[in-house]
Formats: structure tokens, C-alpha cells, sequence
């Protein structure tokens, strides 16, 4: 009953203290509810702030929006609900510095904003590591919400290089989902392979997507001749010949990788595995010889 | 809260939590494709009735990674109601008898003594190249647009009857 009262009480006070308050006397209540930790209530009146009459308009609205929304999103960061928030502080943030036309709040939304794009970066690093095929794409949706900060924050920003390392880890993430069962997830052989193919846009010389492409379509024709163990003779021929268009497959990239850096012992040592299956014994004793050159360890 | 802070306050780079270069899952895929054929081999050709009781063997010359393959895949499993049997045999001509017998590229000097001792006798041999076939080989293992494919000579399997699905998957049969 006495808690009853209690809410009562305070739902009282909260529409006392917001009716008929202007703008700026809905954000000093907001903040000052903000400031004292009640970020749910502060959410409340700063609503009523920028839905009132000049409050959509209002920079320092938007701005103490920002940070009430950005204090709920630390606070319930493991809640559902966190993602919300988060996108709610951005949209305020990002709202008062349109406002801002004097540069006012600037250097304050910025700063909150970089903290929420990396906040969104890091989530999605999270959620790749953890090669989840049925949370993988929401990296997706979180580095595009890191990017389009970053954009927006500074349209001169080049991302070019933290594009690549996104797309070369998504592809990565996919290929070791696909190998975690082969049958289950074959679709995301095919995934990773686009991510590469993205990569390669952006950098047609990059080693790490040839060399990737190279091993994905080799490994792929690879297994599947090594589970044939017992197979008909008809299926036999069958995964054969599609495997071995795989392996076929995986040699322009591993040679692009090699005539791109010919000391990476791995692309070699690649080479001459692919050749072998291939059954180019000539050109795999090359890559033999060309491995035992560069690493004594691989002297046969 | 401090790992919270440090968390959020820079961009934990994909590189660290996702290793990029992949490891290349080394097989000699051939040995696996023959291995497969060798066995199949023992399903569609038909042995003489007294050939089809004790073990079902397959003898290998030369090829390592291929008799690997059939022991770590074949050994112990049925042909019919036989059990398969691999056998490694070393440069030699005392050989047992065998259903099957393998010789890899290394002893192919061999081949037509072998082939002379197996004659009028139900043994498979098998070899690779095509050349192998004017030396004795019933069956030759031949690399061709880029598989594994195989050429029979039924001259030199005459105590055997090769069944003609075998027949038909062949890329040559004399």
C-alpha cells in the first residue's frame, strides 16, 4: 500500500512539475533527474520537451536527450531493450548537432556520439567472434550503424581499411561457421566467399582475400572427396568431378596471391598442395623447391 | 565496470578476435579417389566361385598415400561376405595371391613380370598411366580433364569377369 502511494505520489510530482513548463524549464527537469540517476522519469519529461511547442527545434533538448538516452543504454547495456536507447541517443545527438549551428555542443555530441559508434563497432567485433549463424548478420547492421556515425560525424573519413578488416573477419566468421558442419551451413561457403569478393573491390591486390578464396575452394573440393570413403561408383565419379572444379578453381587465386608476395611461405606451401592435386607434379616440385628455399622446414 | 570502460572506449579491431589466413587442409585427394575406385573395383568385377570365401585382398606396391587410405578407410570393411584385407608388399616378386594387386608409378618396372606371374590368374591388376595397359595392367588409373578416370583391358583380366557397369564408366575399353 505504502509503495502504492509512493508511485502515486511521484507520478503526481512528475506531472506537476512538467504541465505547463516551457521547453527549457522541461530540459533543467529532465537534467535534473537525469543527474540524479532517475533516467527513466528524466526519459519521461524530456519527451514532453521536445514534443512541445519549439522543443523539436530546441539544440539543448536533443542534446540532454542524447545523454539521458545514452545513460539508459549504459545502464541496461545487457537488457533487450539497450538497443533502443542507443539508437534514440544518436538520433538526439546527431539531432542537436544539425541544431547546433554555432558549434555550441558540438565538441560534447561528437564525443558522446564516437563513444556510441564505437560501442556499435565493438558489438559487432563481439558478435563475429562468436560465430553464431543465427546472430552473424547483426555484426552487419552494427558496423554500418558504427560507419554511418563516423560518415555523418566527418564525410571526408576514409573507411576503407576498417571495411576490409569487417568484410575479411565476416568472411572468416562465415567460413568457420560453414566448417563447424558442412551440410547444415553450406550457404555460408558462399557467404564468405562474397565478403571476399568484397574485399577484393576495395583491394583487387589484397594477399589475405586471395589467399582465402584460394583455401576456401581448395578445403571445399577437398572435403568433399575425403568423405567419399565408400560411395558408389556413380556418386564417386560424381563428387569428383565437382571437386576437382573446385580445386581447379582455387589455383588463380593462390597464384595471384604468390605473384602478389612470393615470400609468404603459406601461399607457396598452397601451391604446391593445389598442383599436387591437380596432379601437375612439375609445378608442385617447383613450389616444393620454392618452399624448401624460403623455409628450411619444409625440406622434404 | 573498468572492463565496461575500456570496453566502449576503443574499436576492438577484427584482426585480434578473428585469425584471417586459413589453414589448407593438405590431402592427396588422388589416393583418396583410387582408394575409392580400388574398392569399387572389388564390388563390380566378379571373382571365380573359389575366390569368394576368406578374406578379400588387396595387395599395394609403391603408392604410400594410397595404401594409407585403404587402411585407414577399407581395412576390415565387406566385399560380398569377405572381408577386405590390405596388404603392403615391398619390391618383390614373391607375391601372395591377392584379388586385387596395385602398382604405383615407382615400381612400374615390375609391371610385366608381375603380369607375367598373375597371367591366367583371377587377380586384378591395377597400375596407373595408360602405357601400363600394353604392359599387363587390367585396369589403368589416367589423369584426363582433370579427374581420375581408368582404362580397361579385359585381355589382361581373362580368369575375371568385369561387369559391364564397370565397362561403361571406363574411358577405354579394349
Amino acid at each position: 500500500m505504502i509503495r502504492f502511494l509512493t508511485i502515486l505520489i511521484c507520478i503526481f510530482t512528475l506531472h506537476t512539475l512538467s504541465f505547463g513548463q516551457s521547453v527549457d524549464e522541461l530540459v533543467q527537469t529532465a537534467y535534473s533527474l537525469q543527474i540524479s540517476g532517475k533516467h527513466d522519469d528524466a526519459s519521461t519529461v524530456i519527451n514532453k520537451a521536445i514534443s512541445a511547442k519549439g522543443g523539436e527545434k530546441n539544440k539543448l533538448a536533443w542534446h540532454v536527450r542524447g545523454f539521458i538516452y545514452k545513460d539508459l543504454f549504459i545502464k541496461n547495456r545487457a537488457q533487450r531493450e539497450a538497443g533502443q536507447y542507443r539508437s534514440e541517443a544518436v538520433t538526439s545527438f546527431l539531432k542537436s548537432n544539425e541544431l547546433d549551428k554555432d558549434n555550441q555542443l558540438a565538441p560534447q555530441n561528437q564525443k558522446a556520439l564516437r563513444f556510441l559508434a564505437v560501442s556499435y563497432f565493438n558489438d559487432a567485433s563481439d558478435i563475429i567472434a562468436e560465430h553464431d549463424p543465427d546472430r552473424i548478420e547483426k555484426a552487419e547492421d552494427n558496423y554500418f550503424k558504427y560507419r554511418n556515425i563516423i560518415t555523418e560525424l566527418n564525410p571526408d573519413t576514409n573507411l576503407v581499411n576498417k571495411d576490409i578488416e569487417y568484410f575479411l573477419a565476416m568472411s572468416t566468421a562465415h567460413r568457420k561457421i560453414y566448417e563447424s558442419d558442412r551440410e547444415t551451413y553450406d550457404e555460408n561457403w558462399n557467404v564468405s566467399n562474397e565478403y571476399m569478393n568484397k574485399v577484393l573491390d576495395l583491394d583487387p591486390t589484397s594477399f589475405k582475400a586471395l589467399y582465402a578464396k584460394g583455401v576456401s575452394y581448395y578445403n571445399r573440393g577437398a572435403y568433399n572427396i575425403e568423405r567419399m570413403p565408400h560411395v558408389e561408383i556413380y556418386d564417386l565419379m560424381e563428387i569428383q568431378s565437382e571437386s576437382m572444379r573446385s580445386i581447379e578453381a582455387a589455383f588463380p587465386f593462390m597464384m595471384r596471391a604468390y605473384e602478389i608476395d612470393s615470400t609468404k611461405v603459406e601461399a607457396v606451401r598452397a601451391l604446391k598442395i593445389i598442383t599436387f592435386n591437380l596432379n601437375k607434379e612439375e609445378e608442385s616440385r617447383y613450389f616444393q623447391d620454392k618452399l624448401e628455399e624460403l623455409d628450411g622446414n619444409f625440406k622434404k | 565496470m573498468k572492463k565496461f570502460t575500456l570496453f566502449l572506449s576503443v574499436c576492438i579491431s577484427f584482426l585480434v578476435q578473428n585469425p584471417q589466413l586459413p589453414e589448407m587442409n593438405e590431402k592427396d585427394t588422388g589416393a583418396i579417389i583410387k582408394a575409392s575406385y580400388l574398392y569399387n573395383f572389388g564390388k563390380y568385377v566378379d571373382w571365380p566361385e573359389d575366390k569368394k570365401t576368406g578374406n578379400f585382398i588387396i595387395s599395394v606396391m609403391g603408392g604410400d598415400n594410397l595404401y594409407q587410405e585403404l587402411v585407414k578407410n577399407y581395412n576390415s570393411k565387406q566385399i560380398g561376405s569377405q572381408q577386405i584385407e590390405i596388404r603392403k608388399l615391398s619390391k618383390t616378386l614373391k607375391i601372395s595371391e591377392c584379388h586385387i594387386i596395385y602398382i604405383g608409378t615407382e615400381y612400374h618396372d615390375m609391371l610385366p613380370q608381375i603380369a607375367e606371374k598373375f597371367k591366367n590368374t583371377p587377380t586384378l591388376i591395377v597400375s596407373d598411366g595408360e602405357k601400363t595397359i600394353a604392359n599387363g595392367s587390367a585396369v589403368a588409373f589416367l589423369w584426363n580433364d582433370n579427374t581420375w578416370m581408368f582404362d580397361i583391358n579385359t585381355a589382361n583380366a581373362q580368369s575375371l569377369y568385369v561387369s559391364l557397369t564397370l565397362k561403361s564408366l571406363a574411358r577405354k575399353v579394349e
